[in-house]
C-alpha cells in the first residue's frame, strides 16, 4: 500500500520521557505458552534460563508466565500509554525470545507506523522565521507618491 | 528570535507582498525574468509549488518599454482566430499600438510554468501603460524594485561642462564640413 | 505454497494460517473467515449492534493481574522509594469504600466479621495538592522572577489543572493502579488519586524529592507551550503600560513601520512600540489593532522573560542517585 493509505504518525515521545528521568514505558510482559506442545519448546527452555534474570534487570516490568493450552505461544507487552503489543513466538529459540524482549523493553508503546520525519523540535527557529519583511531596509515613506526616483 | 504568536508568526510569513517595477526605457524580456520569479514565489524561503506563496506585481509605464535592435519592426506575434485563413501575424510596433500591455504581458506569460497555476499567477500581475496608479493599489504596495537595465542619458541631459570635458579623439578645422 | 500444511486447529474458524516454510522457518498469515463460519459471523454482529460494544472492564478484571507485584513495579519505574503501605492507601478512592461496603451489604455479609479496614486517599490527597501547588509557586516564581502573580497563578493553574493532570496520571499508569467505583476513572477521581500519590511520596521520601518528582512530569508539560496560551489577558497593552510605570520608563508609542495588501482581503500589518525612541517590541497583524495587540504581547514576553531563545529549563538529574529497590516477585 502507498504511504498515503497506511498509517503515519510524527516523532515523539510519551510525556516527554527522557527530558526529566527515563522511565522504562514497558508496564507488564504476559508470557502465555503450552506445557507440552512443540511450538513452545523455544518459550519453556527461556523459561527455565531466562526469565528470571530478564525479570531481575528490568524491575520496572512485572513479568506473568501463564502455562495454558494453546496452539500458539504469545508474548503480549502493555506499555505506558495504554498501548497493547501481542508477538507471535511459536518455534523461535530462547535467544530470539531474549532479543525480542529486549526489543519490547526499548520501545515506547507509540504505533509502530510510519514516522513521517526522523526529527521534531519545538524551536525550530534560531534567528526567527522568515517573513517578508526581513532583510528589508526600513521603508522612508510611501511608495509612488508620484515623484518616484528611478 | 522574534517571540511571536503562532497564529501572528504564520500570518506574518504567508502573507503576499505587493511589488512596483517601472517600465520606463527597459526590456520587457528582463522585465518579465523579473516578474516571473516574484509571481511563482521563488524568491522566498518558504517557496513550494503547492503553497500558492506567489506575490503581486504591478508594471507601471508599460507603454515606454524599449526593446533592443530591431525587434519593434522584426519580432512577430503569432495567433490563430480557429476559423480557416485565420493565422494572423503582428509585428511589435503593431501590437503596442493596438495595446500597450499587451507585450509585458505576453513576455511574464511565456515565462511562467506552464500549468494550472499560471492563469492565477497572472491575475496577480497588474500592467498600467502610464504612470497613474489607482488609489487601493497604490495603498497595498510595499516594494519598488530596482530597474533592471541602467537608462543611459540623451545627449541633451548632459551640462555643457561634462561634454567641454570628455576627451575628443580629433578636432575638426574651422571649415570642415560634417555630413 | 501447495508443500506447507495447516498447523492451527482453529485456522479455518479464525482465520490464522500458520505455514511452514521450511525446518525452522513459520509464515503466519491471517486470511479471511471461510463460509461455513457465516452464521455464527453474522449472530456474533447482530447481537453486538444490538447491545453494543461491551463495556471496559479496569485491568485488575482482566486476567494476570497481581496487584503487590504491580505496586512494587510502579514504585520502582518512577525511579522512587516509596513506603509500599503509604502507595496503596494513595491509590484507594472513597467513592470506592462505599461502593464495596454497599456490594457487601447487599451479600448479606456480616459488617462486624468482613469489615473493610482500609484508609481512603482524602488526607493524602489534600497533603499533596497542597505541596504540588506551593512547589509549583515557589519553581515559576524562581524561574521567571519579573512574572506578575497572576501570570503565576495561571501558569501554576495551567499545570495542576485537570486535563494535564489526568494526561499524566494516564502516561503513568496510575489508572491501572486506582481503586475506584467506576471505570474508566472519572477525571476528578484520577487527579485525587495522582495527588495522593504525590502526598505519599512526600511522606515516604521527603520534600526535595517530591519536587524532583513534580518538576520531571508537572513541569515538563511546559515545553513548547507560550504564555498567553495558559494566560488569557484581555487587554495587554494596558498591562504593558502597568508594567512599564512600575518600572519607571516611558509609555510606549505605537508605530506603524509596515504594511502589505492594506486594501485586501489578506493585508499585514507590522506595528512597533517605541518607548522614549527606543525600540521595545514589534509585533505583526492582520489589522492594525491586532498588530499592536501583538506588538504588547510580544513586549510582555520580553519583560517576563518568556521568550523563544529565553534559556531552557534545568531538568539535569539530582546529585544523589538511588539504588532502585531490586526485587522479582514470582507469581502463578
Amino acid at each position: 500500500m502507498t504511504s498515503r493509505a497506511t498509517q503515519s504518525r510524527f516523532l515523539q515521545s510519551v510525556l516527554q520521557n527522557g527530558v526529566g528521568r527515563y522511565v522504562c514505558q514497558l508496564k507488564r510482559i504476559s508470557i502465555i505458552f503450552s506445557k507440552k506442545a512443540q511450538s513452545s519448546l523455544g518459550i519453556r527452555d527461556f523459561i527455565e534460563e531466562g526469565v528470571v534474570d530478564y525479570a531481575k534487570k528490568n524491575p520496572a516490568t512485572v513479568v506473568y508466565v501463564s502455562p495454558k493450552s494453546c496452539r500458539i505461544p504469545k508474548i503480549v507487552a502493555e506499555y505506558l500509554n495504554g498501548n497493547v503489543r501481542e508477538e507471535i513466538v511459536t518455534s523461535k529459540t530462547s535467544q530470539q525470545v531474549s532479543e525480542l524482549l529486549t526489543k519490547l523493553t526499548n520501545q515506547s508503546g507509540l504505533d509502530v507506523i510510519r514516522i513521517r520525519k526522523p526529527f521534531h523540535t519545538d524551536s525550530p527557529s534560531i534567528q526567527g522565521q522568515w517573513h517578508p519583511f526581513t532583510n528589508r531596509p526600513p521603508s522612508i515613506g510611501p511608495i509612488r507618491p508620484q515623484s518616484a526616483d528611478i | 528570535m522574534s517571540s511571536f504568536s503562532r497564529s501572528a508568526q504564520q500570518w506574518a510569513t504567508f502573507a503576499r507582498s505587493w511589488f512596483v517595477i517601472d517600465a520606463r526605457m527597459q526590456p520587457p524580456g528582463k522585465l518579465a525574468t523579473m516578474c516571473s520569479v516574484r509571481l511563482q514565489g521563488k524568491h522566498k524561503p518558504i517557496y513550494h509549488a503547492l503553497s500558492d506563496c506567489g506575490d503581486h506585481v504591478v508594471i507601471i509605464n508599460s507603454k515606454h518599454i524599449a526593446f533592443s535592435g530591431n525587434k519593434w519592426e522584426q519580432k512577430v506575434y503569432s495567433s490563430h482566430t480557429g476559423y480557416p485563413g485565420g493565422f494572423r501575424q503582428v509585428t511589435a510596433v503593431q501590437l503596442h499600438s493596438k495595446d500597450p500591455k499587451a507585450i509585458v504581458k505576453l513576455a511574464v506569460y511565456g515565462m511562467l510554468p506552464k500549468n494550472l497555476h499560471r492563469r492565477t499567477m497572472m491575475q496577480r500581475l497588474h500592467i498600467f501603460p502610464e504612470d497613474e496608479l489607482p488609489d487601493d493599489i497604490r495603498a497595498n504596495l510595499t516594494e519598488e524594485l530596482p530597474q533592471p537595465r541602467k537608462i543611459p542619458r540623451k545627449l541633451s541631459e548632459y551640462t555643457q561642462e561634462e561634454i567641454d570635458a570628455f576627451p575628443k579623439l580629433w578636432i575638426p578645422p574651422e571649415n570642415y564640413k560634417m555630413q | 505454497m501447495a508443500s506447507g500444511y495447516i498447523l492451527n486447529r482453529g485456522a479455518l474458524t479464525l482465520g490464522i494460517h500458520c505455514q511452514r516454510v521450511c525446518r525452522s522457518v513459520t509464515v503466519t498469515q491471517v486470511r479471511e473467515k471461510k463460509r461455513w463460519m457465516r452464521a455464527y459471523t453474522y449472530l456474533m454482529a447482530k447481537k453486538l449492534k444490538l447491545e453494543g460494544p461491551p463495556p471496559p472492564k479496569p485491568r485488575s478484571q482482566h486476567p494476570n493481574w497481581d496487584y503487590h507485584a504491580e505496586v512494587q513495579a510502579f514504585s520502582t519505574r518512577l525511579h522512587e522509594n516509596f513506603s509500599l503501605q503509604l502507595l496503596k492507601t494513595a491509590f484507594i478512592n472513597p467513592c470506592y469504600l462505599q461502593a464495596e461496603q454497599a456490594r457487601r451489604q447487599g451479600l448479606g455479609v456480616d459488617s462486624e466479621l468482613t469489615a473493610l479496614d482500609l484508609k481512603n486517599n482524602i488526607k493524602l490527597s489534600a497533603k499533596g495538592a497542597d505541596f504540588t501547588k506551593s512547589f509549583l509557586i515557589d519553581w515559576c516564581r524562581a524561574s521567571f522572577p519579573s512574572l506578575p502573580s497572576d501570570g503565576v497563578q495561571s501558569i501554576v493553574g495551567h499545570l495542576s489543572s485537570s486535563a494535564v493532570v489526568t494526561n499524566v496520571a494516564r502516561n503513568l499508569g496510575i489508572e491501572d493502579l486506582t481503586m475506584s467505583e467506576v471505570f474508566p476513572v472519572p477525571d476528578d477521581v484520577l487527579h485525587s488519586t495522582f495527588m495522593a500519590v504525590i502526598g505519599a511520596l512526600l511522606e515516604s521520601s521527603g520534600a526535595e524529592r517530591t519536587g524532583f518528582f513534580l518538576r520531571d512530569f508537572l513541569v515538563t508539560q511546559l515545553i513548547g507551550k507560550d504564555l498567553f496560551d495558559m494566560w488569557t489577558v484581555v487587554n495587554p497593552m494596558g498591562l504593558l503600560m502597568k508594567e512599564l510605570s512600575k518600572r519607571n520608563i516611558v509609555l510606549p508609542e505605537p508605530r506603524l513601520i509596515r504594511s502589505a495588501g492594506a486594501s485586501t482581503v489578506l493585508p499585514l500589518y507590522f506595528v512597533a512600540l517605541y518607548s522614549d525612541k527606543k525600540l521595545l517590541a514589534q509585533g505583526p497583524g492582520e489589522t492594525i489593532v491586532a498588530a499592536e495587540e501583538e506588538a504588547a504581547r510580544v513586549a510582555l514576553r520580553k519583560l517576563y522573560g518568556y521568550t523563544e531563545n529565553r534559556r531552557p529549563f534545568d531538568f539535569s538529574p539530582q546529585q544523589q542517585h538511588e539504588q532502585p529497590l531490586i526485587q522479582s516477585v514470582s507469581s502463578s
